[in-house]
């Protein structure tokens, strides 16, 4: 049950407990700072690089007088029989110049695409609002969290409910007065004329507000509710109002139902009509009620609850991939959206270097989370690494360096960006091609990230398979057989020994390949019995350390 | 020289630095600042190759007479005869169509781009016309897409100065309130050291943090200064984080955090749009390189010293707000 006297009691203790001593004029003047100029100052008319006929190289000196001459333009003009324009497109005011050259229009070239309305500048003061809020919503919520505060409240006799309202609508209403002001001053001014866009203000102050108090509701303190904001409310702000936008041209009342998007829509101007209007305001009260029920349910939690192993699991595998396979194997992408050649000019080696160094990075902050010293990062064992897996360590590598061939195993589509794809992550197991330093920072942070921090905190059959999973997903067979042969010398000798394998492996010569795949198999049956051999429980690797 | 019982200032500065640092890496907060710009873009990168695709894939086009047909086939376009190309076009079967029309050739087109430009390059160059768009050549072209990639990485740079700010006010905010500034400052060190390992400490984090992003953008999209990038990058970082602290540090524990951190996002978006409206002087000057350089004006020497001002700067205030 929702009492309206308690919401509003706690809405107005919030208030007093942010703005307190000089903090309510400091944070009035920086938002009038930043609001101001975004509403209610009338800004000069401003033309864009493509609004005005300009261009680099040779212009004639017949239109010396209608274009602009500017060397650092992305176009570039030559020639006089004809007038060279060295462009992927040729802006409107340069046509109409080009145009009165002798003999011309030639062509009359018309621009019949699908007209994309413009949000006008109080889409600007909405969202400059919304950052506005970080402060204060950080400070409302998990402030009160850190300073132990937040425990009094949750013992007063008012519900959960009541609570997240109270501080939503403490917020909510700060934001939509300072906006609705600002933008009752652009109406003075002149800057801006009144009309139903401004109700899209206190939509999406509400909504932001709302989010803001989400997104922090599990905080620890005010560092981590306010890095929470910073980082996900403007994301979050303009992803749902480019989907309200889009929507919004197949229909207008569906852009207008998006949370906090419908919102920016109309602020922006970019709805009219009563149904949008209504669409708008459903939404936010949808988002708002949903927002909250969230985090009343939340502020009984004690601080960041920690994720369940099976989550943890889960987030290395998706940080494993995605360090890995964007820099990586995401250049192959640009061949689908029809510009192969970008792929291909971007340097794979520079790609592989990143993927390693990312690995590594990863590794060691996550290990530092965890406590663990470099002996433990390195998974070396406590009695020491005998000088006798060295050799054979190395033997590991130069026999998995012949099974390249192995690969042919698997049918596999020949061509298309799969395939690319596939060439790409394959090229990641054996990086020697991209030269010293890329493959060795690619091996080490391998290493480091599989046989180190993945060997140690999931165990070694874990780590081998989100070893295959990331960096083999396409060459399964050949990635899981090195898996296995370097978790098993991790077991002996931790990241040191699996490394002196994958450099082996990496800078034996090319020729030494066994062209066969037959003999590929055997070179990697070979690889994996070296590395089992000896060890005194050999199907330990199967268990967690 | 130390007093007698007290370690070397540079030793202690070293350890305090490393303790925040490890500190901050402990609770989680650098590691979602590296996770968060690589989601970034990821997004940004499937988003373009969907859009990309999705509008500018089309090669239709509907011309009047086999011999253009042929021309703009071996030039890639999906180009068919139509006995009235404009009535095809209309009609939406194709998004390009050329006609002679009473008054002369038309070229209609859905959308702008390479393939238009093509066509009409093609046509103009067939009615012997005064000028013609020409591709440049993709062997002409660097691989390095620099205004975009700038504008990319620009946007990034800001969210880490950002971040920088919030490390600094925020910290210190979190530290006077669980009293760990105040533990710190019984050892034996003079005051401007807890705020020297402060920013040093955000300065690291943010300088690794964000040549990792520079790196994964540009082993995706090609960067035509990464090293630039990151040193204007750690730079304005740390500027931030001077920033954050300074502020946070004059307001003391009369005001909470709300207020000098908001007063900090506004410094910082300040004089990153000063260095991208004045890029000659903001090259120079500390957090407003992010802007110049987004300008394509590298950082100067100004900018490292400015910096070191700022942050001498802030440790004075810190130092003085403590007694």
């Amino acid at each position: 049950m929702i009492r309206p006297a308690r919401v509003l009691a706690v809405a107005r203790r919030d208030l007093k407990v942010v703005l307190a001593g000089k903090g309510s004029w400091r944070l009035g003047l920086t938002a009038l700072a930043l609001l101001l100029p975004a509403g209610a100052v009338p800004l000069p008319e401003v033309k864009t690089p493509l609004e005005v006929a300009q261009a680099a190289g040779e212009i004639p000196a017949s239109l010396a007088d209608k274009i602009q001459k500017n060397p650092r333009f992305g176009l570039r003009m030559e020639g006089e029989d004809p007038v060279l324009v060295h462009a992927s497109r040729v802006p409107p005011p340069l046509r109409e110049a080009l145009d009165t050259l002798p003999g011309e229009p030639k062509v009359r070239f018309e621009l019949r695409g699908a007209e994309r309305p413009i949000p006008h500048r109080g889409l600007v003061l909405a969202l400059l609002s919304l950052s506005l809020l970080t402060g204060p919503l950080t400070e409302s919520l998990a402030g009160e969290r850190s300073r132990k505060t937040l425990l009094t409240l949750l013992t007063a006799s008012i519900s959960r409910g009541e609570l997240a309202l109270g501080k939503w609508l403490a917020w909510a209403g700060a934001s939509s007065g300072m906006t609705l002001a600002v933008a009752l001053s652009g109406r003075v001014t002149g800057a801006m004329p009144l009309g139903l866009w401004c109700l899209g203000l206190p939509l999406a102050g509400s909504m932001a507000a709302a989010l803001g108090l989400w997104l922090g509701r599990d905080a620890e303190d005010e560092v981590d509710g306010a890095a929470r904001t910073l980082r996900a409310l403007p994301v979050i702000a303009l992803g749902l109002f480019g989907l309200a936008y889009g929507l919004a041209l197949v229909s207008p009342g569906l852009g207008a139902l998006v949370p906090l998007g419908g919102a920016l829509l109309m602020a922006g101007g970019l709805l009219t009509g009563l149904a949008p209007v209504l669409g708008a305001i459903v939404g936010t009260a949808l988002g708002v009620g949903a927002l909250m029920w969230g985090v009343a349910r939340a502020l009984d939690a004690e601080g960041d609850p920690r994720p369940s192993p099976t989550l943890s699991e889960l987030s290395h595998v998706a940080v494993g991939a995605a360090v890995w396979w964007l820099p990586v194997a995401a250049p192959a992408a640009w061949a689908l959206a029809g510009n192969p050649d970008l792929g291909q000019s971007l340097s794979p080696a520079v790609g592989l270097a990143v993927g390693g160094a990312l690995f590594g990075l990863y590794a060691a902050v996550e290990a530092l989370r965890r406590h663990w010293t470099l002996t433990e990062l390195l998974n070396l064992p406590a009695e020491g690494v005998k000088s006798l897996y060295f050799p054979r360590a190395a033997l590991v590598g130069v026999a998995l360096s012949l099974s390249a061939a192995a690969t042919a195993a698997l049918p596999f589509p020949d061509n298309g960006w799969l395939y690319a794809l596939r060439l790409r992550l394959s090229a990641g197991l054996d990086p020697g091609w991209a030269g010293w330093i890329p493959a060795l920072v690619a091996v080490a942070g391998q290493e480091l990230m599989f046989r180190g921090l993945l060997q140690r905190a999931v165990g070694p059959a874990r780590a081998a398979l989100f070893f295959v999973l990331i960096c083999s997903p396409l060459d399964p067979l050949r990635g899981a057989a090195a898996a296995v042969a370097l978790a098993l010398l991790a077991q002996r000798g931790g990241v040191p020994l699996a490394l002196i394998a994958r450099l082996a492996w990496s800078l034996a010569p090319e020729s030494l390949s066994i062209a066969s795949p037959a003999g590929a198999w055997v070179a990697l049956a070979v690889a994996v019995g070296a590395a089992a051999l000896g060890a005194e429980r050999p199907l330990g690797f199967l268990g967690r350390r | 020289m130390s007093p007698a019982g007290s370690p070397p200032l540079g030793r202690a500065l070293g350890l305090l630095t490393a303790s925040v640092l490890t500190r901050t890496l402990r609770e989680g907060l650098v590691l979602r600042a590296l996770i968060w710009p690589a989601l970034i873009i990821a997004l940004t990168l499937l988003c373009s190759a969907t859009f990309v695709a999705g509008l500018y894939a089309s090669k239709s086009a509907a011309v009047p007479d086999a011999a253009l047909a042929e021309v703009l086939v071996a030039k890639g376009l999906d180009a068919r005869v139509y006995a009235d190309p404009e009535a095809a076009f209309v009609s939406g079967e194709v998004d390009r169509a050329a006609f002679e029309g009473p008054e002369g050739w038309v070229l209609l087109a859905r959308f702008d781009g390479a393939y238009t430009t093509m066509m009409e390059s093609e046509l103009r160059g067939r009615l012997d016309a005064a000028w013609r768009p020409m591709l440049v050549p993709r062997a002409g072209r660097s691989a390095a897409l620099g205004p975009t990639t700038r504008l990319l990485i620009g946007l990034l740079a800001v969210l880490f100065v950002l971040y920088g700010v919030v490390f600094g006010a925020g910290g210190l905010s979190r530290d006077q309130q669980d009293g760990s500034l105040d533990a710190e400052r019984a050892l034996p060190v003079p005051v401007w050291v807890h705020a020297a390992s402060r920013l040093g400490a955000a300065g690291v984090a943010l300088s690794v943090a964000f040549a990792a992003s520079v790196g994964l953008i540009h082993a995706i999209l090609g960067v035509t200064t990464p090293i630039a990038w990151c040193v204007a990058g750690g730079l304005s970082g740390l500027g931030g984080a001077a920033l954050g602290l300074g502020l946070m540090a004059r307001a003391g524990r009369a005001e909470s955090l709300s207020g000098p951190l908001s007063r900090g996002l506004v410094a910082v978006t300040g004089l990153m749009a000063l260095g991208y409206s004045a890029p000659d002087v903001g090259r120079h000057l500390p957090v407003a390189t992010v802007g110049a350089l987004v300008r394509g004006d590298t950082p100067g020497l100004g900018a490292a010293l400015s910096t070191l001002a700022l942050c001498a700067l802030a440790a004075w205030v810190f130092d003085r707000s403590s007694r």
